[in-house]
């Protein structure tokens, strides 16, 4: 058996390193997205090919046959039966005690022709099979206010569309210009929040994906300071296509949602904010004042109170 | 020695008008189903009045596919005239006599609603609009609710 308990706590898995290796390069997945997506690092997963570590946890067996796109059955080592005697094999006797049958051994270079001849023909099919080009299109568009007030939140969407026959893992990357703190995002951040200035998030998805995070500004983003950002899937080799769309905004005393600056929330901005930006109120906008000043008839910034101030 | 007859084909004028009557239908009909079906996809929203009865004026929202994802409706009171009751609850209610109700995260379907007024004469009276962004382009769409 592949699978074991160790002290009745954790399920483990033997894995066989040579297949792992065998379909990671198949499919022309780099070490880094697999890692990414098991989320251990490139070094283990080294490790893990080249058998110097066979028996992993069960969970990251699972995601490891999740980035090979396989059933965790078809990475497992399948340990060997002890052989059985080679006569009980090769012969048999006839009811009664009497003649043996001709032994097999006089057929084993047909069968072993016929073996090699029908293992020659399936890899030639499977490989034709496995490396057909799978179509698919991926593209990443941000949308951001036009300008919003320093220090009050800010949504940033990031709109992944992906054509594909199925499900593709997509990695969306952001990197976060100086001034810019995040406050929250979904899908969620790690605990721990951004590394390095940096927001990545990995998932499974197709159609349209929304990758949304709230944020505040100290400074202006311009154009020599922009937000920058990619998006990448496991197929074609982890190439990535930089997300576009505005990657700029204007520190002013307008909210974010008055794209005009006109002092108002008009009809068209609160459905663009509800259309663009998704489910606002679960990140932590506050989308009740964004409906009040949208229903009155103007607002204005106190700069003391630092506060949006709705006018009646 | 057979006489040879030489047979000239010719269409009478009668039977040319029937071709072409025949294809200027065909013609006529295929564009007619392109453009029924190029409004049908370029309208997501439609919107009318059920009918009035006493004070309630009630009104249906039709979405089709794809849908916009949010949609406002206004109502216009005539002068002197005030809502005292709507189902669902308006967003807002002005002393202009606008009304306003903010629809979120719609799907395909309707969206039927009943609105009250007092005096029940101006329930007639009552004109509607429908704003919405086009799903995928954004473009504003402002759609005026008929009779």
């Amino acid at each position: 058996m592949a699978e074991m308990q160790q002290q009745g706590v954790m399920a483990m898995v033997k894995i066989d390193g040579d297949k792992v290796k065998l379909l990671r390069e198949q499919k022309g997945l780099t070490q880094l997205y697999v890692a990414t997506v098991v989320q251990v690092t490139t070094d283990t997963i080294s490790r893990w090919e080249n058998k110097r570590y066979p028996a992993i946890k069960k969970e990251n067996g699972l995601r490891l046959a999740e980035a090979l796109e396989v059933d965790l059955e078809e990475i497992l080592k399948i340990d060997e039966e002890p052989e059985e005697p080679a006569d009980s094999v090769l012969s048999s006797s006839v009811p009664g005690g009497g003649s043996r049958i001709p032994p097999l051994k006089s057929h084993l270079p047909l069968l072993a022709s016929v073996f090699a001849g029908a293992t020659l023909v399936i890899g030639v099919v499977g490989y034709f099979f496995l490396y057909q080009e799978k179509p698919f299109n991926i593209s990443a568009k941000r949308f951001i206010p036009l300008q919003c007030t320093a220090g009050q939140p800010f949504p940033v969407a990031i709109e992944v569309a992906i054509e594909s026959s199925g499900p593709l893992a997509v990695i969306v990357k952001e990197q976060l210009p100086k001034g810019m703190t995040i406050k929250t995002s979904e899908p969620p951040l790690p605990s721990n929040g951004p590394k390095n200035s940096s927001l990545k998030w990995l998932k499974k998805a197709e159609g349209k994906a929304l990758f949304t995070y709230i944020a505040t500004l100290s400074q202006s983003l311009t154009a020599d300071q922009p937000l920058n950002g990619s998006v990448a899937t496991g197929n074609d080799g982890g190439k990535s296509f930089p997300i576009t769309g505005p990657s700029t905004i204007q520190l002013t005393t307008f909210h974010w949602a008055d794209s005009d600056g006109d002092n108002i929330i008009s009809d068209q901005e609160i459905l663009t904010v509800y259309d663009q930006y998704g489910d606002l109120e679960k990140l932590g906008i506050d989308v009740d004042l964004i409906e009040e000043i949208w229903l009155g008839s103007g607002y204005r910034w106190n700069e003391k109170k630092k506060t949006y101030e709705i006018l009646p | 020695m057979k006489a040879s007859r030489t047979v000239t084909p010719t269409i009478c004028l009668g039977q040319l008008d029937r071709t072409a009557v025949l294809v200027l239908t065909l013609l006529t009909f295929v564009t007619l189903i392109s453009a029924y079906g190029a409004a049908l996809a370029a309208e997501p929203v439609s919107a009318s009045y059920l009918g009035v009865s006493g004070d309630t004026v009630r009104l249906r929202v039709t979405i089709g596919s794809p849908a916009p994802q949010n949609l406002i409706l206004e109502q216009y009171l005539p002068p002197g005239a005030q809502m005292i009751g709507s189902s669902p609850s308006a967003r807002q209610v002005k002393n202009s006599g606008v009304v306003k109700w903010l629809f979120k995260n719609i799907s395909p379907g309707n969206i039927d609603v009943s609105m009250r007024v007092s005096p029940p004469a101006a329930a007639k009276n009552v004109g509607g609009t429908i704003r919405y962004r086009m799903p995928g382009g954004g473009k504003m769409q402002e759609l005026r609710i008929s009779y």
